[in-house]
């Protein structure tokens, strides 16, 4: 018999939390492409904000994905457990969250997945803001615009 | 700090990712840039002790502790 502890790759409470962010951030669906990878790229700013219990990351082509977030998103829909759009008890993760919220904001998928891509090369890769931006360039076919933005953007993380 | 590990094979990552255009690109997972464990700063440390107390909280109220 599945327990708690079998049903995600995360704990069942952080897992819960995790979604739970992602949902008041208005994604964290599966149903399309585009809503995984938006999901993807919005807790990796979560956790990098830190205000979302941490997942595994690794590097792909379009960006930091983690498999095991992946198999959770999939996992809470699957068995339709409800996730609640409830505050933070702590003040000061409630204050971090909305200055993710408001980061996020309008931005593009594109455009998470750009700064998503630059902050994983600066901060765990140890990159140079020079070398990364060059890496954003030949990885992901960024614009100079592109960089320019997502360098900016970086400095509210 | 870059500490690459252990490369997934193929079939191990076709059970872990659920999408194609992703799936393919574990072929360039050979550059140590794709994958990184990065010790955590005593910030992240602090950090992950508030997120805990959230989780324990929420447990707290699932489990109806504060009824």
């Amino acid at each position: 018999m599945e327990t708690e502890k079998d049903i995600f790759k995360n704990s069942y409470d952080a897992a819960i939390l995790a979604i739970s962010v992602l949902k008041r951030l208005g994604c964290g669906k599966v149903n399309t492409f585009e809503q995984r990878l938006r999901s993807q790229k919005t807790q990796y700013l979560a956790q990098s904000f830190g205000v979302s219990p941490k997942y595994p990351f690794n590097l792909y082509l379009r960006g930091p994905y983690s498999p095991s977030l992946a198999f959770d998103l999939f996992k809470i829909e699957e068995k339709g457990i409800p996730t609640r759009d409830c505050k933070f008890a702590s003040d000061e993760l409630e204050d971090r969250f909305n200055q993710l919220k408001k980061f996020i904001g309008n931005k593009t998928t594109r455009q998470l997945e750009l700064i998503a891509t630059l902050h994983w090369f600066i901060k765990m890769v140890g990159l140079s803001p020079d070398q990364s931006k060059q890496k954003l360039v030949e990885l992901k076919k960024a614009s100079k615009e592109e960089v320019e933005f997502s360098f900016n953007s970086l400095k509210e993380i | 700090m870059i500490n690459p590990l252990k490369k997934i094979s193929t079939s191990e990552a076709k059970d872990l990712i659920p999408d194609k255009e992703i799936l393919e690109s574990v072929e360039k997972d050979n550059d140590p840039i794709f994958k990184i464990s990065r010790p955590e700063s005593t910030k992240d440390l602090l950090n992950n002790q508030l997120l805990e107390i959230e989780i324990a909280l929420r447990k707290c109220d699932r489990y109806g502790v504060f009824e």
